[in-house]
């Protein structure tokens, strides 16, 4: 493959092919632009954690609330997300090795398993909102803390919805050949990244807060 | 073949009105959208800076039609102190986002960094287009905040909390507006983090073939170490603008602390921390400054080099001084906190290191001054632009070595001599960088010559005029004029006053002097002569095309490089003392004796 | 990358999964006995860390990029968020009054 197919995502292209100098990453645009996003997402989402950290430090009355069928459901939701990333890197390598339809399939696993999660966390969100968790008020103590836990989940959620619906369209694509490798590539390296925010979010807002 | 299996360089020429100018895929017309987007916010700006002069030199005068914009904050003509605060509120943060940002940076780099990196277009020219359109939107989203009830926020381009967090009984403004202005800014991040994107992936993917990355022209870093800034500053200034809002329609509280009390009633809100906001805001605020002033720096130095005909003493040490602004940038944002209440220990610590940014910003200064020092500069608008910069760099950067301490800082803190060093340092600064890639690359821009006596003429009564602005600003600072305050009634500051209407004057001299500009803008644009392909003998690649360029760049035909953009001063053998990147020649020496 | 490059063996994949899972086990374990706040945050964040770099390096491939990509995207990650945490002492402040409140 040549440098300026490697800069361009491994593709040729319609009617002119630019001669280019390597890229000093040896990394395709499309997937450079992904990290660059994973970059800025991580600092988002390091900004909100602070937030979070910075209030929960400087609040005397924060709550711990979560009981053991919280934490069950918590630990399936990790189980589920956790095996749907492992899918997601399988899928990747079989689109890597050229197996359509292996990866294909892989990813519509990830896709259910995505799907699951939403309405796993979803219900989640109604329990706790069934408990008289809003983002300025709850039975235990410091408003800040629904604040805190709604926001931060809340983009968690917001993430994996947006990932799951980008999923879906490269997906398909994928199968009918619109989109190739590196596009079913990015998306899975999105997914990772997904998985990895919550590997922070469930110690950090679920564990430090366990009841008792 | 659909948009995202071809690769992003392929786009085909425009075909419609729509594809052509407004909704275009083409990198040279999105830089012309930001430039003009910027040139709006600029004249709504300096128009906003003028009523607040008008008020601060004559407080009792009425000013026409002001009571049409707002009846409540300027009952007939006459502003209130909300509206004043208002007005600067909306002042500064118009001119930070969408002047600062977008004209030296979007506007320029969209424009510029694809043809010196001699690509055909950026990787990513959808994403292209939404930044610009998102960056558009968010302009009349901030906008739209004068148009409201309460008018715009009241409470600063910052927008402490808890001023700005406790809804509509803070102020006027602070309801709607505050809402209107924390969304502005939060669309704004998203706009600079896909122009971010973009920038990277050009300078990192699409260099064409021989343009490595040690040929790279000095403004393809400036506009690359912008976008790593941007990329991760901004990104962090998003959440917190959510939570802002959050605070104002959904009662939450993170930025309120507990038990405050206003008009009297205590506020239903507890548990935030004020800090938290500074923290967040200045976490971005700091990059966002160098956002601001590094790709002048890049315009800057590519100017000259142009026009000295010879390279600079050392242009790495300029690469690396950038990078070691980008780099000390993330670790001094505390200065601007030194009397909020912060960890005094942790002034101690942000002091250091921004003692520490004095040192590359001065080695630029100096690789700037030693290699002008007996060159034969070429006299044009564009290097007068570029020797205004530098001056008002050093001026505005002297007073940083003050404010850096804490315990000088305490004494100086909101006081006039802040705003005179960050207008005099960032500001006009960086407007000089405009003003001199403005007049440098117009000819490429539009492919007519800008008139050279209008254009000096512009340069030598805005330099005289800025320094007649800014200057007693320090002055006023020494004195212990506060600033934000709307008129100045108390004894001691009443003497002070016949200084501040001197400023109101300058001021409004300087800002008539900038219609010139804009006259030489339009008029050029249709009338002037035209522009040939290297008006300024340039060695870099956007000299390589025709004036202006063909929407595909290079014509399908591939530049390939052979020098580095500093080949000037060389004996050739067709007789030209320099070489373009593109050409296959090589120097037979150089043509000074030094 | 290229098509050429060498696949990461299934192995290796269930092996990381693995890792990821016991890591949370081991987090639940610590949380559970309620260790004062320091050591938990502290054995909390180093925990999701090492779950994080396992995710990046294998899941993300991070580990079979061109190596100076791990080294520029990892130093620039973690300088950027290492400067996010200045404000810390200042959440303590406002609750304990010190350091420096008094």
């Amino acid at each position: 493959m040549s440098h300026s197919e490697v800069a361009l995502g491994g593709q040729h292209a319609g009617h002119h092919v630019p001669v280019m100098e390597p890229s000093p990453f040896a990394v395709p645009a499309k997937k450079l632009a992904m990290w660059l996003f994973i970059i800025s997402d991580i600092m988002t989402f390091a900004a909100c954690l602070v937030a979070y950290g910075f209030l929960r430090n400087s609040t005397a009355n924060w709550p711990r609330p979560f009981q053991s069928s919280t934490i069950i459901s918590v630990l399936i939701m990790t189980f589920i997300l956790m095996t749907s990333a492992l899918v997601m890197a399988m899928a990747v390598r079989a689109a890597r090795a050229g197996d359509r339809p292996a990866a294909f399939r892989l990813s519509m696993i990830t896709l259910v398993a995505g799907l699951l999660f939403t309405l796993l966390h979803v219900r989640e969100w109604f329990g706790m909102i069934g408990q008289g968790v809003t983002l300025f008020k709850n039975p235990w103590g410091t408003g800040l803390f629904g604040g805190a836990y709604f926001s931060v989940t809340g983009m968690e959620l917001l993430h994996v919805i947006a990932a799951l619906i980008a999923l879906l369209i490269i997906s398909l694509g994928y199968k009918s050949g619109r989109y190739t490798a590196v596009d079913l590539e990015n998306i899975g390296l999105f997914w990772q990244f997904i998985n990895i925010v919550w590997m922070f979010v469930v110690p950090l807002i679920y564990f430090m807060n366990l009841a008792g | 073949m659909h948009e995202t299996a071809a690769p992003a360089v392929v786009h085909g020429p425009p075909t419609t009105f729509l594809s052509k100018h407004v909704f275009s895929l083409d990198h040279k017309v999105i830089g012309l959208q930001y430039y003009t987007l910027a040139l709006v916010a600029v004249v709504t700006g300096m128009v906003l800076s003028w009523l607040m002069r008008i008020h601060l030199g004559w407080s009792s005068a009425a000013i026409p039609g002001l009571q049409v914009l707002s009846p409540n904050g300027a009952p007939g003509g006459v502003m209130t102190p909300e509206y004043y605060l208002q007005l600067m509120t909306m002042h500064a943060t118009i001119m930070v986002f969408f002047v600062l940002t977008t004209a030296p940076f979007a506007a320029f780099g969209n424009y510029f960094l694809p043809i010196q990196v001699g690509a055909e277009d950026m990787p990513f020219p959808h994403f292209n287009m939404m930044s610009f359109w998102t960056t558009f939107t968010a302009f009349l989203i901030l906008v739209a905040a004068f148009f409201v009830p309460d008018g715009p926020p009241l409470s600063g381009w910052t927008a402490y909390a808890p001023l700005s967090a406790i809804g509509k009984n803070a102020g006027p403004g602070e309801g709607t507006g505050q809402v209107l202005w924390a969304a502005a800014l939060g669309v704004f991040c998203i706009g600079q983090l896909l122009g971010s994107l973009n920038f990277i992936s050009t300078v990192l993917d699409m260099r064409t073939k021989g343009m490595t990355l040690a040929r790279l022209p000095v403004t393809c870093w400036a506009w690359f170490i912008t976008s790593c800034m941007g990329l991760t500053a901004f990104a962090v200034l998003m959440p917190a603008t959510i939570l802002l809002i959050l605070d104002h329609v959904a009662g939450t509280s993170f930025f309120i602390a507990s038990g405050l009390v206003l008009n009297d009633q205590l506020v239903p809100h507890s548990g935030g921390s004020t800090l938290l906001w500074q923290h967040l805001f200045w976490f971005f605020g700091h990059p966002e400054v160098y956002i601001a002033i590094v790709p002048g720096m890049g315009i800057v130095t590519h100017v000259l080099v142009t026009n000295m005909r010879r390279p600079m003493l050392s242009m790495k040490a300029i690469l690396y001084s950038m990078w070691a602004l980008a780099f000390l940038s993330y670790m001094v944002y505390g200065h601007h906190m030194f009397v909020s209440g912060m960890n005094p220990f942790s002034s101690l610590v942000f002091s250091f290191p921004t003692l520490m940014i004095t040192i590359p910003s001065t080695v630029v200064v100096l690789i700037w001054i030693g290699s002008l020092y007996g060159s034969k500069l070429r006299i044009n608008t564009a290097s007068l632009f570029a020797l205004g910069f530098i001056s008002m760099f050093v001026s505005g950067g002297v007073s940083g070595f003050f404010l850096a301490q804490p315990s000088i800082d305490i004494m100086l803190h909101a006081t006039y001599f802040v705003v005179g060093h960050f207008h005099m340092v960032m500001g006009v600064a960086a407007m000089f960088g405009i003003f001199s890639g403005t007049y440098f690359w117009f000819p490429k821009m539009t492919g007519h010559m800008m008139n050279e006596t209008i254009g000096k003429i512009h340069f030598w009564l805005t330099f005289v005029g800025t320094y007649c602005i800014f200057m007693p600003f320090h002055y006023l600072g020494w004195a212990g004029n506060v600033r934000r305050y709307a008129a100045f009634t108390d004894d001691f500051l009443k003497p002070l006053i016949p200084v501040h209407q001197f400023i109101t004057v300058a001021a409004i001299f300087t800002g008539a002097v900038q219609l010139l500009f804009i006259y030489n803008l339009i008029y050029s644009r249709f009338r002037g002569p035209a522009a040939p392909a290297n008006p300024w003998e340039g060695t870099s690649l956007e000299w390589a095309m025709p004036s202006p360029p063909p929407w595909n760049n290079f014509g399908g035909h591939d530049p390939i490089v052979y020098h580095d953009a500093d080949q000037y001063g060389v004996k050739t053998a067709s007789g030209a003392d320099y070489i373009m990147q593109n050409s296959p020649e090589q120097a037979l020496g150089t043509a000074e004796g030094d | 990358m290229s098509a050429a490059e060498q696949q990461d063996g299934l192995g290796k994949y269930i092996g990381v999964y693995i890792g990821m899972l016991v890591i949370t086990g081991i987090e639940l374990l610590i949380a559970s006995r309620h260790p004062s706040g320091g050591v938990l945050l502290a054995s909390m964040l180093i925990l999701a860390f090492l779950g994080a770099i396992l995710g990046i390096l294998y899941f993300m491939h991070l580990a079979t990029e061109n190596r100076t990509a791990i080294v520029a995207f990892t130093l620039f990650t973690v300088f950027v968020l290492a400067a996010t945490t200045y404000g810390w002492t200042d959440s303590f402040r406002i609750l304990f009054g010190a350091p420096f409140a008094k």
